[in-house]
């Protein structure tokens, strides 16, 4: 059994990040990565787009990744690739195996959960698709993978389910490599991705969108032979007053085509979380967190598309690097001032970490409750007496013109701020100053 | 050229063909299976509910009735001999205050049929067993006895076994002309049949043992013998994720109406809940599409009957075909054709039966067909197939990393399954070419991303090891 102040599963951008930031200051810190390779999803991301805000240049996925990698060469942290965690506990043991070593025994002090998250795919109610499942039906990212790792174009006659910013990139790229993409289909009234993204990946090439539209059923019995669409009801609700986002089945009609990508989200890898019996947010559908993204067990702390899904690898990295530093001040069990990084990434800026100090025995929470037109915020909850907190939040539907309010318990108004629009692909986030006593609401109003 | 020459040839490779062919394969003959599609199991035996039911249900004195009670008690055995997941959940038929005298009926008809284990039981004891079911439902038929398996891996293990005692298996050869060579059989070498798929082979046979379920009624008419109707009747599934584990704990039955039987809720071996099938009647017996009102059709019935579904945690939907031909199972000797047996109409619960029906089947060949059939000394029933990752304790697991590395690599992050398995799965004795089956010998994209996560490399891996381009290897 090995000792390591911090252990770190996941070696995609949040775990790198996090990992070089707990290292600092004499703490041993491992990381754990499932692949033979560290970087996750950024490997099979050719395309530029990243970097812009953390390193001060927009370059490839692949470029993000290498970069972070070359810090971590350079840093005492223990890397363990081809490694996969099959028991997390609560004490923070960590058995793994390993393909070098077989059985990995660890014990560490505190935990960083970078698990990333995992494509979605259609088949729950509201979105489920019906017909047959045959040779191809790829997810979006499946198919980014085949053709930028594995030199395999999925299809020459391709259509789109999701327009948000991963269908909308992959439209350009397969576009790009030769196949034609008949349509992308998009069951909201309007586009997911990015108004920019939209722009450079379909308007440019005259590639259509169809907002309200979503596939009913998918043909063919060993190769896809085409696919049914249909107009959506955007108007229809169910009892709880959510849209159900029903087809209307009488304006059913067949688009024939070889290859259907579905892109429709990410969710996160919440394998390890609840293995460890951390309570799930059911709104974000990632792990409860307080501001420093600890779980509901002490020293259990979650970063990165694993605990809520970021607009970018720049967001990413910088809460990132602030979680590091939470988890080894809270290993070293000293109460050393923490740097924060010190960077803002506009709507999504890091957490600052400078005013809060390390957890008392017994910490008192305030919890952030919010408003039906918001699909989630973390943290969901904050220690008492910490200023400076950075609240994200993500809106259900796209918002027009409306403005966000901050209230205490007493109602009182704390912060109000206005959007022009707020898109649903996207997290936004709010900063609160002030020091707060009572619970706090995000309400939107529009 | 008699090179693809057999004693007999059992045509189609679901549950019942690969359970006869293995009961053959315990005979001294050379025998064979032929499969239209490029693995066993790919039709109604890999879409159903997996159940091993209990008997109550099928009409007394029916060869299902026989069938199903005697293959209930052998299921157990049978999938120890053959390391097959097998679970033993029992069943309830669930009712309202209304449907009290069904119950009772079901109850005496499984009592007529030989069924043991069967209880009538009320609102406590059915909260104590589904805290989940709704509280209008107040009474209950407990089949204890009933059971769930993975079907496919049934079927499988079936054809490996009976590979592993000399039969053979031949994949994509779908038969599609079948010459009678009746009267010129001396002339022939013995041989009453000659086949022809659709992949160009040719096979001469003595004996055709027909169970080639949706197709069973084609290869009657290819043959000459007498007409089998079936009809079709598609059952629709969504398949929630291992998250919602635990919202049932046994098969929960509606009560039967005139409508039909109504749809389940149900656990997988895996951990998964089920919920279907539909009835939904259709004329293409290979028509294995969704329909969207079978969705709709199940969410609105399973809501009404158990409460905290979670719609939004399904991670499938599927649909399987029910061949049937009048109410019983169609199985007989020709009279019209010689050496030629129909095993037709097999629907529900023929996984449940398959294992008696070849045991049947087996003795209408020695007493109709060769008599003179001897049983094989060493015939071998006990199937044997590597342990998965997540089965092996921590030694078995360090030892078995050490022998070799790649067992450590785990692929599909959803499920835990590691380079090493899928590599055992791909050289496993049928050689599995598709993702699909590999995903049906070790889970690998049975999880909650479908395969979103780890589909990429094991395709690689079957192309490294086909030596194809990775764009060779299908779904399918
Ligand atoms: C929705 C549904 C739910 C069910 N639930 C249960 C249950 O819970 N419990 C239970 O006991 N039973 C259940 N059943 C019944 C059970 O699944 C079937 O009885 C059983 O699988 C039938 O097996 P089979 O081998 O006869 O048919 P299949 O599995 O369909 O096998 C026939 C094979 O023949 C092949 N074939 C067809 N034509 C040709 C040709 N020309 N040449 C070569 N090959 C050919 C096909 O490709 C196929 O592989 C269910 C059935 C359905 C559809």
């Amino acid at each position: 059994m090995k000792h390591y102040d911090i252990v770190v599963i996941g070696g995609g951008p949040a775990g790198i990040a996090a990992a070089l930031k707990a290292s600092g200051g004499g703490a041993s810190v491992a990381l754990l990565e499932r692949d033979e390779k560290l970087g996750g999803t950024l490997n099979q991301c050719m395309h530029f787009g990243f970097g812009e805000k953390y390193f001060g240049k927009n370059m490839q996925g692949t470029e993000f990744a290498k970069r972070l990698i070359r810090r971590l060469k350079k840093s005492n942290v223990s890397v363990y690739v081809n490694t996969t965690v099959i028991k997390l506990q609560k004490d923070k043991s960590v058995m793994a195996v390993c393909s070098s070593v077989g059985l990995l025994q660890l014990q560490a002090a505190a935990i960083i959960i970078a698990s990333g998250c995992i494509e979605k795919n259609v088949q729950s109610t509201s979105t489920s698709v019906a017909g047959n499942r045959p040779t191809g039906v790829y997810t979006a990212g499946l198919a980014q993978k085949l053709l930028n790792n594995y030199d395999f174009l999925v299809g020459n006659n391709i259509v789109i389910l999701g327009s948000g910013d991963i269908g909308l990139t992959m439209a350009r790229l397969l576009h790009l490599r030769g196949a034609k993409i008949i349509m992308v289909t998009e069951q909201y009234p309007y586009c997911r991705g990015s108004i920019k993204n939209k722009e450079q990946c379909l308007d440019e090439y005259n590639i259509p969108l169809l907002t309200s539209t979503t596939i009913t059923r998918i043909i063919g019995k060993s190769r896809v032979e085409g696919v049914y669409i249909a107009d959506v009801d955007t108007g229809a609700r169910d009892s709880k007053g959510n849209k159900t986002l029903k087809p209307i089945m009488a304006s059913e009609r067949f688009v024939e085509c070889d290859t259907v990508l579905l892109a429709v989200g990410l969710t996160q890898d919440n394998q390890l979380v609840q293995q460890v019996g951390l309570v799930i947010d059911k709104a974000s559908g990632g792990a409860l967190v307080d501001e420093r993204r600890q779980g509901s067990v002490e020293g259990f702390f979650i970063c990165g598309d694993g605990l809520h899904i970021h607009s970018s690898v720049d967001a990413v990295c910088f809460e990132a690097e602030d979680v590091g530093g939470f988890a080894r001040e809270y290993a070293l069990g000293g109460g050393g001032v923490v740097e924060s990084s010190g960077q803002g990434v506009g709507e999504a800026p890091q957490i600052n970490n400078q005013h809060i100090s390390t957890q008392p025995a017994k910490a008192q929470h305030i919890s952030v409750k919010t408003c039906s037109n918001l699909a989630y915020v973390v943290p969901q909850k904050i220690t008492k007496g910490a200023k400076d907190v950075y609240i994200y939040f993500r809106p259900k539907t796209q918002l027009e013109n409306v403005t966000l309010t901050v209230k205490d318990a007493k109602d009182n108004i704390l912060l109000q701020k206005e959007y022009d629009i707020l898109y649903v692909g996207k997290n936004y986030s709010v900063r609160l100053e002030q020091e707060l006593i009572e619970n706090i609401t995000l309400n939107v109003e529009c | 050229m008699r090179s693809k020459s057999y004693d007999v040839i059992v045509i189609g490779g679901g549950v019942v063909g690969c359970a006869i062919l293995r009961e053959l394969s315990s005979l001294n003959l050379k025998v064979a299976l032929l499969e239209k599609f490029d693995d066993v199991s790919c039709g109604a035996s890999k879409a159903n509910s997996g159940i091993i039911h209990s008997g109550y249900d099928c009409k007394p004195n029916t060869l299902k009735a026989k069938f199903c009670v005697e293959g209930n008690k052998m299921a157990q055995g049978l999938c120890h001999d053959l390391e097959v997941p097998f679970k033993n959940t029992g069943s309830l038929v669930v009712g309202r205050s209304a449907d009290l005298t069904e119950i009772k009926r079901l109850y005496n008809q499984g009592l007529e049929n030989g069924v043991s284990g069967l209880e009538i039981i009320g609102s406590a004891k059915l909260r104590e067993l589904e805290p989940n079911l709704k509280t209008d439902y107040i009474h209950a038929l407990w089949a204890k006895t009933a059971s769930i398996i993975s079907p496919y891996m049934k079927t499988i293990a079936l054809a490996e076994s009976a590979m592993q005692n000399g039969a053979k298996v031949y994949l994509n050869s779908e038969v599609v002309k079948i010459d009678n060579l009746g009267g010129l059989e001396k002339a022939q070498g013995g041989f009453k049949f000659r086949l022809h798929t659709a992949s160009n082979q040719t096979f001469y046979t003595k004996c055709i043992i027909n169970a080639a379920g949706a197709g069973a009624s084609i290869i009657n008419e290819l043959a000459g013998a007498e007409a089998l109707e079936q009809k079709y009747r598609k059952g629709d599934y969504f398949v929630s994720d291992l998250s919602e584990k635990g919202l049932v704990n046994t098969i929960i039955f509606p009560t039967p109406s005139p409508l039909g039987k109504g749809v389940l809720v149900l656990p997988t071996v895996d951990g998964n809940v089920l919920f279907g099938p539909t009835a939904i009647d259709i004329d293409d017996g290979f028509d294995t599409s969704v329909s969207r009102d079978g969705l709709d059709l199940i969410v609105a019935s399973t809501s009404q009957m158990v409460n905290n579904i979670n719609w939004d945690n399904m991670i499938r939907v599927y649909a399987g075909v029910r061949f049937i031909s009048g109410d019983d199972f169609v199985i007989e000797v020709s009279d019209k054709v010689g050496g030629f047996i129909t095993v037709g109409g097999i629907c529900s619960p023929g996984l449940t039966a398959a294992y008696p029906i070849a045991q049947y089947v087996k003795g209408l060949y020695k007493t109709h067909i060769n008599k003179k059939a001897t049983d094989k000394a060493n015939f071998n029933p006990i199937r044997k197939r590597a342990k998965y990752f997540t089965e092996m304790n921590e030694i078995e697991l360090r030892d078995r990393i050490k022998a070799n590395p790649s067992y450590a690599k785990i692929v599909c992050r959803c499920e835990t399954i590691s380079e090493g398995e899928i590599m055992d799965a791909v050289n496993s004795p049928l050689k599995p070419t598709s993702t699909d089956a590999i995903k049906r010998r070790v889970r690998a994209g049975m999880g909650s991303c479908q395969g979103a996560f780890c589909q990429a490399k094991i395709m690689a891996l079957i192309a490294k090891k086909r030596k194809v381009k990775i764009s060779k290897v299908g779904k399918k």
